[in-house]
């Protein structure tokens, strides 16, 4: 468990940005491993099947509880076009002469900010190494919505990270 | 691929996990041991000894299969031969079931209709209600956070 538990706590607590509800989603995961040990401790993939089940709960989790806020809570002003939207990159570099730690920190601290929508496919696609048609699937959104909602999370990460230095 | 998305791929890809926090792996194994001390019956079925897991079976076939076939009338004379207490409280669910019946029986079927669109009208309108209520309470630090 120590080899692998910062690994499925990150994964949790990137897609839910909520570090007790990433603590349930990690305790879930290891009792369900701790119920298929026998075939876990001679597996080789066993950090690749901890990692999926952590992600699958997050969604889970995330799906069950906030879907009936959804109506509630997103605006339609943002996240509703179903239309990828072609938007510039901006000129903007991210804070590289920052050392790495504190590098790391912001990275997480913006990521943490983002609202769900853009949050969660962007940590699919680069934490996860998700394909877009993947991340659409798993969210039951459109794969242009899915693209759009990536590249509006970068931007706004982008920009986070260039006002906090 | 642009300059943005290069350096953020790289830097997202880069960043190291995050430290579990030090309450985690002791709280696994509380959990663990706890659900390791419950009696077989309190855990999930999945866990069951074999022969409970199909007496489970056989007794919901059982109970699913007497619901279709039995009539109150054929179930009644055995549940009083059970014990009395079971046929005072089957007789009072006997007797709340005949009632409600009449009751559906008595009222007329226009006036069911209207109660039925009037109630489910009025969730909807409390529905929205709420929607907006927490729109305009919430909506606008929400707009501010995604812009």
């Amino acid at each position: 468990m120590d080899a692998y538990q910062d690994m499925v706590f990150s994964t949790a607590v990137r897609l839910t940005a909520n570090p007790a509800q990433a603590e349930d989603i990690a305790q879930e995961v290891f009792l369900r491993a701790y119920e298929r040990f026998s075939s876990l401790r001679r597996n080789a993939t066993a950090g690749g099947w901890l990692k999926t089940v952590a992600t699958h709960l997050a969604l889970n989790h995330l799906s069950r509880y906030r879907r009936r806020w959804r109506f509630f809570s997103e605006v339609a002003a943002d996240g509703g076009t179903e239309e990828p939207l072609e938007i510039a990159d901006e000129q903007q570099d991210l804070p590289m002469q920052l050392q790495a730690e504190e590098r790391r920190e912001l990275i997480e601290q913006a990521l943490a900010r983002l609202p769900e929508h853009q949050r969660v496919p962007l940590v699919l696609f680069h934490f996860e190494e998700m394909p877009y048609q993947e991340i659409a699937r798993r969210l039951k959104i459109s794969l242009a919505k899915a693209k759009t909602d990536i590249l509006r999370g970068r931007q706004a990460l982008a920009r986070q990270l260039a006002g906090a230095t | 691929m642009s300059e943005l998305e290069r350096q953020l791929t790289e830097a997202l890809r880069t960043l190291p996990p995050l430290r579990a926090p030090s309450s985690l792996a002791p709280r696994i194994w509380r959990e663990i041991e706890r659900r390791a001390a419950l009696p077989w019956w309190r855990r999930s079925v999945a866990h069951w000894p074999f022969a409970a897991r199909v007496g489970f079976v056989v007794l919901a076939v059982g109970a699913a299969a007497l619901t279709f076939v039995a009539s109150p009338l054929h179930v009644q004379p055995v549940v009083m031969s059970v014990s009395p207490d079971l046929q005072r409280g089957a007789h009072s669910l006997l007797t709340l079931s005949a009632l409600v019946r009449l009751a559906f029986a008595a009222l007329p079927q226009g006036l069911l209709s209207t109660f039925l669109v009037a109630g489910v009208a009025l969730y909807v309108a409390l529905f929205g209600l709420a929607a907006a209520g927490y729109r305009m309470l919430f909506g606008s630090a929400h707009s501010a956070k995604v812009a």
